[in-house]
Order: C-alpha cells, then structure tokens, then sequence
C-alpha cells in the first residue's frame, strides 16, 4: 500500500517542472501575442528580380522619400545559400511602413530557382515575424519578384495564419516567362494556376506592364505579363492589370518608372491619416 | 447503489456479445497501448506544436524531432492506423470461439471482407489506410460481428471445406453490398472519401449547448465512436482571445461560457470522462493486478491525451461499471467551472494551449500561469477521484465474482 502512494508523490513531484516550464511559455506566448495584435507596423517587402540584388530599389526607395511627407526607413535583407540571413540598415523607431528588400545570393532565372527563392523567402519571413510581430503586409515583386511572391503565397503563406497580406502590385513579371502566349503554358503558369486556391482571397493585386514596344517591356513579353490573370482573377478580392508605356518603360527601368512609383504612393502606401490598426 | 450495478453488469456479462466485446478488446489492447505510445511521442514530443516541445523549446536543442516524427508515425500508422482492420478479424473470430465453434477461416475473412468494403473505386485506392483506423472501430466491430455470423449459423456443403467457402462467399457478398452502400453515401455527399461524416450540426456556444458537448463527447467516447463527434460544432467566433488583447483585460470577455471556458478548461480537467482521475483511483485503492498495471501502464499517454489505451484496455469502452462515472464527472466539473466563473471567483480562460497539453493544466496556462486555477484544477481533480473510488470497487467486485 505504501509503495502505491509513494508512486502517486513522485508523479506529483513530475508535475512540478511541468507546470514551472510550461507557465514560462505560457507567459512568452502572451507577451508575443499582444505585441502582435497591438503592433502597428505595416511594412512594405519588396523583391527585385533575377539578377538583381537588394540594392535594386535603393533609387525606388530615395525617389519615393523625395516626393513624401512620410519618409520610409530602408531594410535590406540578403538570403544566402547556406540558410544565413543578413541585415542592412535599420528601422526607426515610429516608423510604421518601411520598405524592407529582400535579396537572394541565388538570383538566378528559372523556375527551379524560383521555387528555391520562394523557400529562402519563408525564411526570411518568419525571421521578420520574429523581428517585428507585424500582422499585416503590402509586397511588390519586380520582374521575377513577383514569381516568387506567386509561389511564396501559394506555398508557405499558410503557415503564417494570422498575418494579413493587404495589397501585392507585381510590376512586369513574366508569368509564362517569354511565351507571348497563353496557348503555350510554360510548366511554371500551369502549376501557379493548379494552386490558385490558396492565394488569399483577401488580397487585392495590381499587375503592371511595362511596354517600350506595343507587345513587350524590351525583355517580357506582355502576354507573359498578362497570363497573371489566369491564376489572380477571380481568386483574390481585386484584380487590377495596369500597362504603363513612355519613357522608363524598359524592363529594368521599371522600378524608377514615375508612373509606377505614383502606382505604388497610390495604391499600395497606406497614406498616414486612414492607417488603420488591425482589429477583427 | 453500487450493488445493484455490479448485479446489472453480471448479468450483462453473461450474454456472448459481451463477452465477444470483452475478449476482442483484449486482444487489441497491446496494440493500441504502443500506438497510444508512439502517437503521444509524435504529436506532443516530437511535433513543433507540442505541449513537451514547445514548453522544453526541443526545436532548437533537439536534432531528431523530424526523423522522430518520422519513425513514431511510421509506428502509429501500423498499430493505431490498422486497430478496425484488426478488430475485425478478432471480433469475428471470437464470435465463433465465444459458442465453442471452430473459428477456422473466420477471422481471415473478416479481414477480407473490410478490405473489399472499405475499397476505393479506382485501381491506386485499392487499400484505403483512412478507413482502418480509430475513428472506424465500430465498424471494424460491425462487420467482425457479421462474418463471425455467417460462419457460424450457414453450414451450407457437405464437407468443411465446401462450408468454408460458401460461408466465405457470403461473407464477401455482404461486404460487396455495404461497400455498394458506402459508395452511395458518398455519391449523396453524406460522408467523404475518408469516411468522415459531411453533416455540420452548428450550435452557438451557450452554457447549457456545452454542458450537453461535453455530456454527448463522453457518450460517444464511450461508445466506441471515436471521431464521429466532429459533426457537432460549437461555434464560437474566437472573440474572447481579440477582446482580451486589445482592451488587455480578462474581465467582460464577450463569451462567458464557450467550449473553451468551459469544456476545454474544466470539462477535460482529467480527460475524457475524468479517464485519469480513474486511474489515480485505481493507482489508489485497487486490488486487482489486471487493473493495477493496465491502470500505471496507460497512464503516460492518457495524461497527454491519449486515452484510447486505458478505456481499451481496462475497459471503459462499453462497460456499464464507468459509465456513469464517465458520462457524469465532465458535467459535474463544467457545473463547478460555471459557478467558479458567475460568482467572479475565477476569470474565463482565454489564450490557446499546445496540442497534448494535460488536462490539469489547461486552465492554469489558459489563463497565462494563474495559479488560483491549479488549485481550481487540483481540488476539481481530487474529487473526481473520489467520485471514482467506489466505481472502482463494484469493477472489482465484477471481475472477483467472474472469476470465482
């Protein structure tokens, strides 16, 4: 008899690290989760395309500053291969909408390296969540950007529940790649159209085209560019397709475009005096 | 009280279909205690959400967690994933055995007849792994039951072969005509291709609609309808988490009764129908050594949510002695939860818990580490125990004049 009361005191005593261990959690759950409902940060993540690194829209950024009252403080963020994570520059204090660039050491075209970018990004989003706790987004992809935001949406948004994706403007991306046609779908566009369900149907997307000539920015197609409705139209809440021509139409003028930073004050930068905090 | 009990369930025991039940139960026990093992260790260890995970961070110090997973699924899936399969053909095994008959090629069949009925319609569904496991246990037991029937009232042929095949044949006919019924609830959209129920019953969270949650969550639990209870939805549209974080407050939650507050918080303070307060009763005051080491035994997975072992096992599944214990000890918690949480001695729990946490402490974290709702839990948990003492008693009084 005595052996089994001995028994129950030692599963008591077990109990004791237990309750220790998990009400430290408990209270570090609570802590990150009001930090996360009252945050009110809504950042601006912006990712160049191939061959391009995170100091393609330093001028983006600088121009934008220039012409606003509110300047954007400027985070940028490199991927490396080997899983490492840098940061350059930093973010001021009040500052609720920063423009934060993310930059692959693998910038390389094709959709394998897509796909292997959008995994890096998953990264680099949840180190920012860390970070920052924001619980919601606007994004800009330039070219290939906005493939690996496709992807990144499609894939490994949803282990990021409870953060909200406001806006996406994906400014000449190529969505079949360099087919002008949709009659021929690259493997890429099908699967991006295959997956539409889980894009969030919350969000709200400008796709803009860039045309030096009248079907392409000098290196996409328009066609290509345009394909993006097949997998945003009638998924997400909004759909805009946008074609700006004139100077600066050329493809990797774009991000400097006046048009597409007037686009991006417009439509993707919430303006100070409605900046609404997050609130079901 | 008690008394009139153990003689109900004597008499009830005598009957064969109870002692099927009783025998095919052991039989899978061994089989679901390690499931029950490996199912707690992947989901509450080895998972990143939970309990022992996140309150000891294993993530970040623990290399395996993955191939752990790996390896404890693998487990899981062959022991717990196969229990309806397996049921099956115990059950129909022991149906013949249970009238002295010869149980020959009954409990193959069995088998054989669940995996044409359960057969998917095309070539690459041919074994359909969803409908072989806990939440099918039932029907594993239906359809053991059945063929067991068959072998044992047609004896059709003149020689035992010529009877093992017609029983055989009729057996696969029957299982052919079920799975034509299956198709059908399917084809009509009343179950999945999983077999889940696609039926959605929504009841706004009220107290009395959780109160009779966690009544019928009991029932069917002890029922042996493990996963069926998804059909009945409590809804609730998780404002007491956003009013809390943004007025940053615990008093005036909009929902003061909800499946949280009330099921999760007090309702499951031991588990399931108190489980574990029974086995602390047993740990206790038992005498007899099947129920003492079935009882220490379980006792691990059940603390973490894995119960299935210990109602299996000792059993609680079906057995008239705990079910009153069973279906009343939730209520009688959740009654206490409500008065704890309308005379203002308590606040309602609002933040969301890791999967696997016990039922002790779900109060306690739920309210971010008071520890007023411990004491709560402990003194709850104590007097479930009590509740449980005497039941453990006519159990034992049950099996002593069995086996006299």
């Amino acid at each position: 008899m005595k052996n089994r009361y001995k028994l129950l005191v030692l599963l008591s005593l077990l109990l004791v690290p237990l309750v220790i261990f998990s009400r430290k959690q408990a209270q570090a759950n609570l802590h990150h989760l009001n930090q996360f409902y009252n945050a009110r940060m809504s950042p601006v993540i912006m990712l160049p395309g191939s061959s391009a690194t995170e100091n393609r829209f330093d001028q983006f950024v600088a121009k934008i500053n220039r012409q606003s009252v509110e300047k954007h403080s400027l985070l940028k963020v490199k991927a490396w291969n080997n899983g490492k994570i840098t940061y350059q520059g930093s973010i001021r204090n009040r500052d609720e909408q920063p423009f934060i660039v993310v930059g692959f050491e693998n910038n390389h075209d094709g959709y394998r390296n897509i796909l292997k970018q959008a995994a890096l990004f998953e990264k680099v989003f949840a180190d920012l969540q860390g970070k920052y706790s924001f619980n919601n987004f606007k994004g800009i992809g330039h070219s290939n950007g906005g493939l690996i935001y496709t992807a990144f949406l499609e894939k490994y948004f949803n282990q990021f529940p409870d953060v909200q994706i406001k806006k996406l403007m994906t400014i000449g991306t190529p969505y079949n790649f360099n087919e002008p046609s949709t009659k021929k779908q690259t493997q890429m566009l099908a699967n991006f159209v295959n997956n539409r369900v889980n894009l969030p149907t919350s969000l709200i997307v400008y796709s803009v085209a860039g045309t030096k000539t009248y079907d392409s920015d000098g290196l996409v197609p328009e066609g290509s560019v345009t394909a993006g409705k097949y997998i945003y139209q009638k998924q997400v809440q909004q759909f805009t397709q946008i074609t700006v021509t004139g100077e600066d139409a050329q493809h990797s003028d774009l991000p400097q475009n006046d048009e597409i930073i007037s686009l991006v004050q417009r439509y993707i930068i919430d303006p100070p005096a409605r900046f609404q905090r997050k609130g079901r | 009280m008690t008394a009139l009990l153990v003689k109900y369930t004597l008499r009830l025991e005598q009957k064969p279909l109870a002692q099927i039940i009783k025998s095919s139960l052991q039989a899978i026990f061994p089989l679901i205690l390690l499931g029950s093992f490996t199912q707690i260790f992947s989901a509450v260890v080895f998972a990143k959400e939970g309990f022992i995970n996140t309150i000891f961070e294993l993530t970040k110090w623990f290399p395996y967690c993955q191939q752990g997973q790996q390896v404890t699924d693998l487990l899981t899936n062959f022991t717990l994933g196969l229990v309806a399969l397996l049921l099956a053909y115990f059950v129909a095994k022991n149906t013949l055995i249970v009238h002295q008959a010869e149980p020959g090629l009954a409990g193959v069949t069995a088998v054989l007849a669940y995996f044409v009925m359960t057969s998917g319609n095309n070539p690459s569904s041919l074994f359909n792994l969803r409908w072989y496991g806990v939440d099918k246990l039932w029907l594993g037991f239906l359809l053991g039951w059945l063929v067991g029937e068959i072998f044992l009232h047609l004896h059709l042929g003149k020689t035992a072969d010529i009877q093992a095949f017609t029983a055989l044949f009729a057996s696969l006919l029957l299982a052919l005509v079920l799975h034509f019924g299956i198709y059908l609830l399917q084809t009509f959209n009343v179950i999945d291709f999983d077999g889940q129920i696609l039926w959605r019953y929504s009841f706004h969270a009220q107290f009395w609609t959780v109160l009779a949650y966690g009544f019928l969550a009991g029932l069917f639990s002890w029922l042996g309808l493990i996963g069926s209870f998804k059909t009945i939805v409590l809804s609730d549209s998780g404002q007491n988490l956003t009013y809390a974080l943004t007025h940053k407050s615990y008093a005036n939650l909009p929902s003061r009764f909800n499946e949280y507050t009330l099921y999760k918080t007090y309702g499951l303070i031991g588990g399931i129908g108190g489980v574990f307060a029974l086995l602390v009763a047993i740990i206790l005051i038992a005498r007899t050594k099947k129920l003492y080491q079935v009882g220490l035994l379980t006792m691990l997975p059940t603390f973490f949510g894995g119960q299935l072992a210990s109602i299996v096992g000792l059993p609680v599944l079906l057995n008239p002695i705990f079910v009153i214990p069973y279906l009343l000890t939730p209520v009688l918690n959740m009654l206490i939860g409500a008065g704890l949480i309308s005379s203002g001695l308590l606040l309602p729990t609002v933040l969301p818990v890791s999967y696997g946490t016990p039922g002790l402490l779900l109060g306690f974290l739920g309210s971010g580490g008071d520890y007023k709702m411990l004491f709560a839990a402990l003194v709850i948990f104590a007097l479930d125990v009590a509740i449980y003492i005497p039941f453990v008693q006519a159990a034992e009084q049950v099996s002593g004049s069995e086996n006299a």
